[in-house]
C-alpha cells in the first residue's frame, strides 16, 4: 500500500496525470473528513480540498522526499482550513446524515449525530485541537507550533475540549431518555 | 498522587505526552482508584467516538472529478500567465536587439538633442512659473508616479518569470 502510494508519488512528480488522479482518488475521503471536521461547512470543505490539491499539484516537484507526501498533503489541508477559520467563521449548515446515507443501523447514525452536534457546541479553539489530535494525530509540539500556542496551553485545551465534549454528550443522552 | 492531580493529567496520560516518571505514578494511581479509571474510560471513549463521527463523514459524491477540474483549470490559468510573462519579457528586451539598427540610432540622437535643449531651457521655466504652480506641478508628478507604480504592479504580479526560464 505504502510503495504503491510512493511509485504514485514519484510518478506523479514526474507529471504523470494518471499518477496524479490516482492520488486524488485515494485522498480526497481522508482530506475532506479533515476539513469538514475543521471547518464544519461542507462546501467550505469541499472548496479547501480542491484548494490543497491545486497547491500539491502546483508544488510536487519541489517534495524532495516521496514517503513525506501523505504528512505533507495533511498539513497543506490542514493550515488552508486554519487560514479560512482565521479569516471568517464559516456558515453553519446543519446537514442530516441520514440524509446522506441509509447504509449504517439508526443507532449509529443518531450516535453520531450527537458526536457532530457536540463538536459544534464546544467551540471553534477547542474543536479545532481536538481533531488535529484525534483525528490527524499530531503530537503536542506539532499542534503548538501548528496554532502558535504554547505547550501548555495545547495540553490544558485538550483535556478541557475533551471534558467539554463528553459533558454535552453525557447532557444529550440524559436529554433523550 | 491525588485524584484531582490525577484526572487534570489524565488526557495527556492518554496521548502518551507526560513526562516518563510522571506517566508512570499516573499509571500507579489509574490501577488502584476506581474514580480515575471512570474518567479514564469516559475520555478513551470520548476519543473513539469522535473518531468514528469524523471518519463516517459522508464524502459528496464527485468530488474528486471537481478536484480534477478544479486543478486543470488551474494549470490553465498558469499556461497563460507563462505565455503572458514570456509576451512582457519579450517586449521588455526587444529594444536590446534593435538597440544598434540605423533608425534606433538616428531616434536615440533626435531624443538626445531634444533632451539636451529642454535641459538647457529648464532653469529660467523654472524661473518663471510660480511656487504655487511649482508645487502643484510637483504634487502631481508625485501622484502620478503613483498612479503608474500601482498599475505596473497590478500588471505584472501574476507574472512567472521562474518559470518561463525553467
Amino acid at each position: 500500500m505504502t510503495d504503491n502510494i510512493n511509485e504514485l508519488v514519484a510518478k506523479a512528480r514526474t507529471g504523470d496525470e494518471d499518477a496524479f488522479a490516482a492520488l486524488v482518488q485515494k485522498y480526497t475521503s481522508y482530506l475532506y473528513r479533515t476539513a469538514y471536521a475543521l471547518l464544519q461547512d461542507s462546501l467550505e470543505a469541499e472548496d479547501a480540498v480542491q484548494e490543497a490539491f491545486i497547491k500539491v499539484y502546483r508544488s510536487l516537484a519541489q517534495l524532495t522526499d516521496n514517503r513525506a507526501f501523505h504528512s505533507w498533503l495533511t498539513k497543506i489541508t490542514t493550515n488552508i482550513c486554519l487560514d479560512r477559520l482565521k479569516k471568517h467563521r464559516p456558515v453553519l449548515v446543519q446537514e442530516s446524515y441520514l440524509e446522506l446515507s441509509n447504509d449504517d443501523s439508526y443507532r449509529h447514525w443518531d450516535l453520531r449525530l450527537m458526536v457532530q452536534d457536540a463538536l459544534k457546541q464546544i467551540g471553534a479553539e477547542y474543536r479545532q485541537i481536538l481533531i488535529l489530535r484525534e483525528w490527524q494525530g499530531y503530537d503536542y509540539q506539532e499542534i503548538s507550533s501548528m496554532l502558535n500556542l504554547p505547550l501548555g496551553t495545547v495540553k490544558s485545551r485538550i483535556h478541557t475540549a475533551r471534558l467539554r465534549l463528553k459533558k454535552i454528550l453525557t447532557d444529550s443522552a440524559s436529554l433523550k431518555e | 498522587m491525588k485524584c484531582v492531580d490525577c484526572c487534570e493529567l489524565i488526557s495527556a496520560y492518554l496521548d502518551q505526552e507526560l513526562e516518563p516518571h510522571i506517566q508512570a505514578k499516573v499509571q500507579e494511581h489509574l490501577k488502584i482508584c476506581p474514580e480515575c479509571q471512570t474518567v479514564q474510560a469516559s475520555l478513551t471513549e470520548v476519543r473513539t467516538l469522535l473518531y468514528d463521527c469524523i471518519d463516517a463523514a459522508p464524502v459528496p459524491e464527485g468530488l474528486c472529478t471537481k478536484v480534477m477540474t478544479a486543478v486543470a483549470r488551474d494549470q490553465a490559468k498558469v499556461r497563460r500567465q507563462i505565455q503572458l510573462t514570456a509576451f512582457v519579457l519579450l517586449l521588455l528586451t526587444s529594444p536590446v536587439f534593435v538597440l544598434f539598427t540605423p533608425l534606433i540610432t538616428r531616434l536615440l540622437h533626435l531624443g538626445y538633442v531634444t533632451l539636451s535643449v529642454v535641459w538647457r531651457s529648464w532653469p529660467p521655466l523654472l524661473k518663471s512659473i510660480s511656487p504655487q504652480t511649482g508645487w502643484t506641478l510637483g504634487i502631481s508628478a508625485l501622484l502620478l508616479t503613483a498612479a503608474a507604480s500601482l498599475i505596473a504592479w497590478s500588471l505584472l504580479r501574476g507574472l512567472r518569470v521562474k518559470e518561463v526560464f525553467s
